[in-house]
């Protein structure tokens, strides 16, 4: 099960001896925690296995701490303590810890299957997750089927068969289900509400505004450079005016960045208001009196933040075009690549994008966007908003939290690498005999718990196709709702909700400092194909994530955005461009 | 003097068609009386081909319904542009006059939401004309808006600038390119003839729409590269036609004749043998507009001819098929455009073909 070193597997032959050792001797103290806080935990008995090698990552020393040009992420180790036991050992505090390690980029995988999967990327169309639901088949562009997992280690799914079905087009969604040829639609239009809400076979369910629309911008490329220039654009887009337009219910012009329902999002200074004859004179202050020539870029998914990307992407250009002389052709963008455009600042002008919370926590918006590890989306992380976040982020008081998260929110507004938009509210819609359906605030419905009446299908079409199958290196929220069938991370998120609770962990227990997180296995979990799990599988899993030299750091794209943008960076980073 | 009327009226009904094999034939007539023939007017090629052509009703209407399209863009209002700078609106600000005749009511680009006397607006709105019944609070737009409140009107006018230009460009770039290798692989023959056919053949091997979708995306997606595009596959066609009428009209005895008299082969190529090869080439051509015309709205369509707000009619329906039943209009009409324009280029290459083709003639 080891992907490591020969080193490692030296010091894992040794740890594999003394357990034998220690198993013949029959002592449980081989198994005892060491820490208070792992002694107080509610965790699993943790026989020792004769055969086992526990692993840790790095190997055989922790990793740095204070240099980030090798490690700039807040992990330290990672360390199978015993065959269901994990500890990880963190630079600094962090107090969403356990609602990061419950996303679904973290999903546990087999080891064996990482190492036989992932250099191929075989493991992008195939699976073996631990998840309710295991993947029958993908027809690639029309359909996804999955079956219910009968080895599942929590209740059965009440459907025995998902099938995943996708249009961009939400009047399309709305029409197939009003036709009955599907269960349950992600996102109807703001236009279809209404129908829906008035049909008697059918029902809404409303999804909080828990997501951001923003206008992107490459700080280190002309004329975005230019902070009045930016300043500009933000000013002269009328926010409130989109959102009556073009928004349905529930959503909101954005006066921060991170949605006013999330702790700590909204302090601090006000967004800019809409003001077209101030932005004009920042415009030509900055030495375009007459506007220039610019693409704004943009891709054709609908998303809760994105409902009408045509349309909203036209009315944005024509603002910039009347209140600024500003010419922006608009740039209709394949969704993969675009994605993997404004991630790597490679888009030379303004592109339109967005993000749904993944987690109520105020890092899930600004620590993905502007901490040390957010990359090169708006060209370059800011210092004074990577240090405040740094320190919001690893102090568990309130009063600390909210003047660093004051600090934060007054500094991006000072630097506008981007130009807010909205908060889009949005919702799903299911027929109204299924049973047990809901709309996620977060966006990660999990169908095993809903019932399609009497039907042994439930079928479900959001707005776009899953990209692969390996979310470990994906940011797509249709690609991680699909995910999220098939794979567990160690917590996951209550059903309709946002708190983090135990899934492939029965539990993850702090020290007094926040600074070592200990995580008992859930015993005989099983693997859709092969394998058991145990505590190197979660190891492998997320050291993969974190090492760039990691020999499996491969993913889809190999972007591996979620990674940094939670922990706060990597593990032997790549240098800063 | 009085004779040579006579001698021109005699030669061109003894060719069946003056121009030579495969012109325009105009039937000689019964016998003339030397007053008739005195009276009679001079013959000519391209008097006797646009009788011809007019004498076909299915070449009148679509006569009739291009002349009404080209009128329509000509004076659809001020200009609107596509430059590497973006798009160029010549459009004065709302409310201005932009002066001399312009049938678009607004400026197409224009979202009219907040703009004085567009109150009460809506996404989407149905047409409304107050003299059919409209209330007059109500805004009037005769094909209504569409989703980002844009007079559908305006924009389906100006789409005939962008679009029935588009046809004649893509096929003038096949027929330019596709004559010209057709020429030289008729005319000369051996080893360059076998070469510039499988390479046609090699292109006609892909499925035209998807070649041309490769071709933008390659070249970049923008209107221009997708006319290239469009122009590239419809290349072997031309070039087919073409030769196999050099290889026909080579061996004529006023080819033989000129080549005796030392002419040169460029020169008999460009003086004696493509004059008669045009009928066919015309007749495909205006076929192929209208087609032409389908494949760029369909490349548009499917998103890659870049700037969506330029008002082409492909574009603007894929901006809206969701709405095709809440909202049909935006949809339709746009819709009904592209089909009257390949419908105006198809009835006038049909009737082309019957006035041209002498296989053809009743």
């Amino acid at each position: 099960m080891t992907l490591f070193t020969a080193r490692s597997s030296r010091f894992a032959t040794l740890v594999a001896a003394m357990a034998i050792v220690v198993g013949a001797c029959s002592s449980p103290a081989s198994n005892t925690p060491s820490s208070p806080a792992e002694s107080g935990g509610a965790g699993t008995p943790a026989p020792s296995t004769s055969s086992y090698a526990a692993e840790a990552y790095p190997a055989d020393a922790d990793a740095p701490c204070d240099d980030a040009t090798k490690n700039s992420s807040e992990f330290k180790r990672i360390k199978a303590v015993d065959e269901f036991t994990v500890e990880f050992d963190l630079c600094a505090p962090d107090v969403a810890f356990l609602s990061k390690i419950a996303f679904a980029s973290n999903a546990i995988q087999d080891s064996d299957w990482l190492k036989a999967h992932m250099a191929d990327k075989s493991i992008l169309r195939n699976e073996n997750g631990t998840g309710p639901y295991t993947l029958k088949s993908w027809d690639a562009g029309n359909r996804m089927d999955m079956t219910a997992f009968a080895g599942y280690w929590g209740n059965q799914a009440r459907t025995p068969n998902l099938e995943f079905q996708w249009s961009d087009q939400a009047v399309s969604r709305t029409q197939a289900l009003v036709a009955g040829t599907v269960d349950g639609i992600d996102n109807p239009g703001a236009e279809d509400i209404k129908t829906i809400q008035g049909h008697e076979d059918l029902k809404f369910n409303q999804r909080e505004g828990l997501s951001t629309l923003y206008v992107g911008m490459n700080v280190l490329k002309a004329p975005w450079t230019d902070e009045n220039v930016r300043k500009a654009i933000a000013m002269s887009i009328d926010r409130q005016s989109l959102v009556d337009h073009f928004y349905p219910p529930g959503s909101s012009a954005a006066d921060y960045f991170t949605p006013c329902a999330i702790p700590f999002g909204c302090v601090g200074d006000k967004w800019y208001d809409y003001d077209p004859a101030a932005a004009k004179a920042l415009l030509t202050q900055a030495g375009f009196p007459n506007g220039f020539t610019t693409t704004l870029s943009f891709r054709a998914a609908v998303r809760g933040y994105l409902p009408d990307p045509p349309a909203i992407a036209t009315a944005i250009a024509a603002d910039l075009k009347k209140n600024l002389g500003i010419t922006a052709t608009l740039d209709l963008q394949e969704s993969g690549a675009f994605l993997s455009n404004a991630a790597n600042g490679s888009i030379d002008g303004l592109y339109l994008l967005g993000w749904g919370a993944d987690f109520p926590d105020v890092t899930n918006f600004l620590d993905y966007h502007f901490g040390s590890g957010s990359g090169a989306k708006f060209g370059k992380p800011f210092d004074d908003i990577v240090a405040a976040l740094k320190t919001g982020g690893s102090s568990a008081s309130d009063a600390d939290r909210t003047a660093a998260y004051t600090t934060a929110n007054n500094a991006i507004k000072a630097h506008v690498p981007m130009a807010l938009v909205a908060h889009g509210g949005s919702g799903d819609a299911f027929k109204a005999d299924v049973v047990g359906s809901y709309a996620s605030p977060i966006g990660s419905e999990l169908f095993y718990v809903m019932s399609a009446g009497t039907r042994d299908t439930l079928v479900w079409m959001q707005n776009a196709e899953p990209l692969s199958l390996y979310c470990g290196d994906e940011s797509d929220g249709e690609t991680l709702r699909a995910c999220e069938q098939m794979f567990e991370s160690l917590y996951t998120y209550e059903i309709g909700g946002t708190k983090a609770i135990p899934a492939l962990a029965t539990d993850c227990a702090p020290n007094a400092d926040l600074t070592v997180w200990t995580c008992h296995l859930r015993q005989g979990v099983k693997f859709h194909q092969s394998g058991t799990l145990d505590a190197n599988d979660v190891v492998d899993s997320l050291a993969l994530q974190w090492d760039t030299k990691n020999p499996l750091h491969v993913g889809n794209t190999g972007d591996f955005e979620y990674f940094p943008g939670l922990f706060g960076g990597n593990l032997n980073p790549p240098p800063a461009s | 003097m009085s004779s040579e009327p006579l001698i021109k009226g005699g030669l061109a009904g003894g060719h069946g068609g003056a121009g030579g094999p495969g012109g325009p034939g105009a039937p000689p007539g019964p016998v003339a009386t030397a007053d008739s023939l005195l009276t009679a007017r001079p013959a000519s090629l391209w008097r006797d081909t646009l009788a011809s052509i007019l004498r076909q009703r299915s070449a009148d209407v679509g006569l009739f319904i291009l002349s009404f399209l080209v009128v329509v863009g000509l004076l659809a209002g001020p200009s609107v542009t596509t430059t590497s700078k973006g798009l160029e609106d010549s459009w004065p600000a709302y409310g201005t006059d932009p002066g001399g005749i312009h049938l678009a009511p607004f400026d197409p680009t224009l979202p009219l939401l907040g703009e004085a006397g567009q109150e009460g607006l809506a996404r989407f709105a149905p047409p409304c004309i107050h003299a059919l019944g409209c209330p007059a609070a109500q805004p009037e737009h005769i094909f209504g808006v569409d989703g980002n409140f844009r007079d559908l009107f305006s924009r389906v006018v100006y789409g005939t600038r962008v679009s029935v230009p588009s046809g004649f460009i893509a096929i003038g770039i096949a027929i330019l390119i596709g004559t010209m290798i057709g020429a030289v692989a008729g005319y000369i023959g051996g080893w360059l003839d076998n070469l510039l056919m499988r390479i046609m053949d090699v292109l006609l091997a892909f499925p035209s729409f998807l070649l041309a979708i490769i071709i933008t995306v390659a070249l970049g997606r923008t209107l221009n590269n997708a006319l290239l595009a469009v122009g590239i596959v419809g290349i072997p066609v031309y070039a087919r036609i073409v030769r196999a009428s050099v290889l026909s009209i080579r061996e004529n005895e006023f080819v033989t004749a000129s080549r005796a008299l030392g002419e040169s082969s460029l020169g008999i190529l460009v003086r004696r043998v493509m004059p008669n090869s045009l009928t066919p080439l015309i007749v495909q051509g205006t076929l192929g507009i209208g087609g032409a015309v389908l494949e760029i709205a369909g490349l548009a369509f499917i998103g890659v001819t870049g700037d969506i707000s330029v008002p082409e009619w492909g574009s603007m329906i894929s901006l809206v098929r969701g709405q095709l039943f809440n909202s049909p209009h935006v949809v339709l009409l746009p819709g009904f455009a592209i089909t009257l324009t390949v419908l105006g280029f198809n009835l006038l290459g049909d009737g082309l073909r019957d006035a041209l083709d002498p296989r053809l003639n009743r």
